[in-house]
């Protein structure tokens, strides 16, 4: 084929397309619609991660599709052609798994599998259809981790693929496949609300008790901090409000009603769970200013304003990290302003804006609080100034609820450096 | 036919009848030029309150009204209007899109509506655009009449910051000699904004612009944006408030599903109203002051004006 196309063309040509082939520097690029596993495998194997997943991220929804469940079978043949690298490909082919999940994601792929058993589930890739996509995501992650408890001892590798595979599901917002709490009755696993026909809500859709992928980590990982911080999560961020500034009233078990279509709620576990979670890791010096961050917006959300507060205050001093103190200072001012008590909410918007100058989310809160009061000036320029000095803000704000996405891709390049 | 419809039509004729026989309505304004002092600027707080106000009789503009045919109370007490004039400043306009996951399967539309929407506006005229990902995006920054607009975004799901879209154009400064419409476009299903909805109307209040909302959703189709949860979305309650602001500030809800032809329906309104200027006579309270304008000489006419003013 190539030699025809270079003769049609002529020499130019020729040049071009050895210089595409050169600099594509792959031989797992998507022919006639199709992307070839084994080559794949072996760019990315060998180091050549933009390569491999540049051809992944050029290939259309099908292919990408076809290649996952070219993944136990192929992937699996692959993994066992080299017995004496085969602890290494186990890796490789896991953290394949979630770069091109993360694709998929990045595409609108992920929806609520209706069961969790993972591994079985793997069994229908072979018949995905566009009916099955939504299976794929969970069971490929499960396939996958399955691969590196195959490896026996947790390592470093292992606990990169954790965190990166964590930190992209908490990007969905899929908290239950990271966490389940142990002991939970099945049927107490409401997913997918939908709306009825009166208007009120109806469960949709149940899913079995099945270990939370962290769960799962903890069981190999037991005293990790960064691990328990993210099962701690999962459990904090069914309370995440940010709507009209309301909060739960109670338990959200209790509150299924104020759930929409397609929103996800697990039954369990109560909020004091998700507070004695992330009070236990306070102290941590790796983790324990998030904690503590997290620990006050939980216990805001759950109406206890004075403890919030603690935390917040201690969360900024807690750490160097500007991010973090940005949020803890926001969240001091957000609350405040949600609770009418103007004075205070600004007095944290401004220091908010002093560690993080022009960041959107307390501009804009502060901005509003100015002109509501009558300092119109005030209020322009803060507006102002955050649209043209910084135009395309990460606002940590904005990205609070997405737990540990925002880092996802410093911890691909982690992953990435573990499987060489 | 049913009473109501039987109305309408009566209406209408009328309205018809009304372009021979009356020269006020529906005829090219001879429009009066405000000096600098006259500029119309509503500031809460100020000695002298400016209200736009539109004002229609069935489906048409009705032009030439001067002082004395409006009738305008604020807190219920009659006031005397010093000025009325028919548009012929230069206007700022807000443009917000609404692009978040919802409205995903409509960008293109959209792009291409945008220009479209440029084409409308005069010399001295300006534009920015705000559209909503991860961020609210100023996606055109402040651009005048005539320009080429490079238009590039996308579509995010999950997040929906559509009170903070609304407050930051809201947070436009006017320039004097100038006025500043907002045109929303957008399901006014929030999700995730720092701004709640009571303070977004709230200071809709205060704010010297005139904001229009368009309800535009939908259009299907899947669209690479991550797939994102927000729990909860906002309530019904946060949507009809959003509704309120406009209709606060002397807009109102639209449904049309194209852009363009919505934009120009609110814009041709917009060029079309009325100035009323005065300085409160008889009320001295402080807080929320309700203004009331009516067209005694017309009684079947609507008249779209901002509900009041905030005197600090």
């Amino acid at each position: 084929m190539f030699p025809r196309v270079a003769h049609r063309a002529g020499v130019p040509a020729i040049a071009i397309i050895a210089l595409a082939w050169f600099l594509n520097g792959s031989a797992s690029r998507a022919q006639s619609g199709r992307l070839i596993l084994t080559p794949l495998l072996d760019d990315y194997s060998a180091g050549r991660f933009d390569a491999a997943m540049r051809a992944v991220s050029n290939a259309d929804d099908e292919t990408v599709f076809r290649l996952l469940a070219d993944l136990p079978t192929h992937g699996r043949r692959w993994i066992d052609a080299t017995p004496e690298d085969r602890r290494r490909r186990l890796l490789v082919a896991a953290s394949l798994v979630v770069e091109v999940e993360h694709v998929l994601i990045e595409r609108g792929f992920w929806t609520m599998s209706w069961s969790a058993d993972g591994l079985d589930l793997c069994e229908l890739l072979a018949k995905v259809g566009s009916d099955g996509r939504g299976t794929v995501n969970q069971c490929l992650l499960n396939w996958a981790y399955a691969l590196l408890t195959e490896r026996g001892f947790g390592d470093g590798g292992e606990h990169a693929w954790v965190l990166a595979a964590a930190a992209l599901i908490e990007g969905v917002h899929d908290w239950r496949f990271l966490h389940v709490p142990p002991g939970a009755n099945p049927r107490d696993f409401v997913v997918q609300i939908r709306r009825d026909g009166l208007g009120g809500s109806m469960p949709d859709r149940f899913l079995p008790a099945v270990r939370g992928l962290v769960d799962r980590a903890l069981e190999r990982f037991p005293d990790d901090p960064v691990l328990k911080f993210h099962e701690a999560l999962a459990v904090a961020s069914r309370f995440n409000v940010t709507i009209e500034g309301m909060r739960f009233p109670s338990d959200p078990m209790t509150n299924l009603n104020l759930v929409n279509p397609g929103i996800v709620r697990l039954a369990a576990p109560p909020r004091e769970d998700a507070v004695g979670m992330l009070a236990a890791l306070r102290t941590d010096p790796t983790i324990g200013a998030e904690a503590r961050l997290r620990l006050g917006y939980v216990l805001w959300a759950t109406g206890n304003d004075s403890e919030s507060r603690t935390e917040l205050e201690a969360a900024v001093t807690a750490t160097a990290d500007p991010d973090l103190r940005y949020l803890a200072r926001f969240l001091l001012g957000w609350t405040a302003m949600t609770r009418d008590d103007f004075t205070e909410a600004k007095r944290q918007l401004a220091l908010a804006l002093e560690i993080r100058p022009d960041s959107q989310s307390a501009a804009l809160a502060l901005a509003t609080l100015h002109l509501k009061e009558g300092e119109a000036t005030r209020a322009y320029d803060l507006a102002d100034a955050s649209f043209a000095k910084r135009p395309n803000d990460d606002d940590p704000w904005r990205l609070f609820l997405d737990g540990h996405h925002p880092y996802l891709p410093a911890l691909i390049a982690q992953l990435r450096s573990k499987t060489r | 036919m049913t009473p109501a419809r039987r109305r309408v039509t009566i209406v209408a004729v009328a309205a018809g009848l009304a372009l021979f026989m009356e020269p006020r309505v529906l005829r090219p304004a001879g429009p009066v030029q405000l000096s600098a002092q006259q500029v119309p600027v509503f500031r809460g707080g100020t000695s002298t309150v400016a209200v736009a106000a539109s004002v229609r009789r069935g489906n048409n503009v009705v032009l030439n009204l001067n002082a004395a045919d409006f009738a305008l109370t604020d807190n219920g007490v009659p006031q005397k209007v010093d000025a009325v004039a028919i548009e012929t400043l230069s206007i700022d306009v807000s443009l917000f899109l609404d692009t978040s996951g919802s409205t995903a399967g409509k960008l293109d539309d959209m792009k291409a509506d945008m220009q479209e929407i440029v084409k409308l506006l005069r010399p001295g005229d300006r534009i920015q655009l705000l559209t909503i990902g991860d961020s609210v995006y100023q996606s055109v920054p402040w651009v005048e009449a005539g320009s080429k607009l490079d238009l590039s975004f996308g579509a995010v799901g999950g997040i929906s910051l559509i009170h903070d879209a609304l407050m930051f154009a809201l947070l436009h400064r006017v320039d004097t000699g100038r006025r500043h419409l907002i045109v929303g476009m957008t399901d006014r299903q929030d999700c995730g904004s720092v701004i709640p909805s009571t303070l977004l109307f709230d200071l809709a209040g205060r704010s010297e612009s005139v904001m229009h909302l368009v309800d535009y959703s939908g259009g299907g189709g899947r669209v690479n944006y991550r797939v994102r949860q927000c729990t909860p979305r906002a309530s019904r309650t946060g949507e009809s408030r959003i509704v309120d602001a406009a209709e606060r500030t002397g807009g109102e809800l639209h449904r049309q599903s194209r852009i363009a032809r919505a934009f120009k329906t609110i814009f041709d309104d917009f060029r079309q109203s009325y100035v009323l200027r005065y300085t409160p006579t008889g009320v001295d309270k402080r807080g929320w002051h309700p203004i009331v304008v009516t067209v005694p000489g017309i009684k079947d006419a609507t008249i779209r004006a901002r509900q009041g003013y905030y005197s600090d």
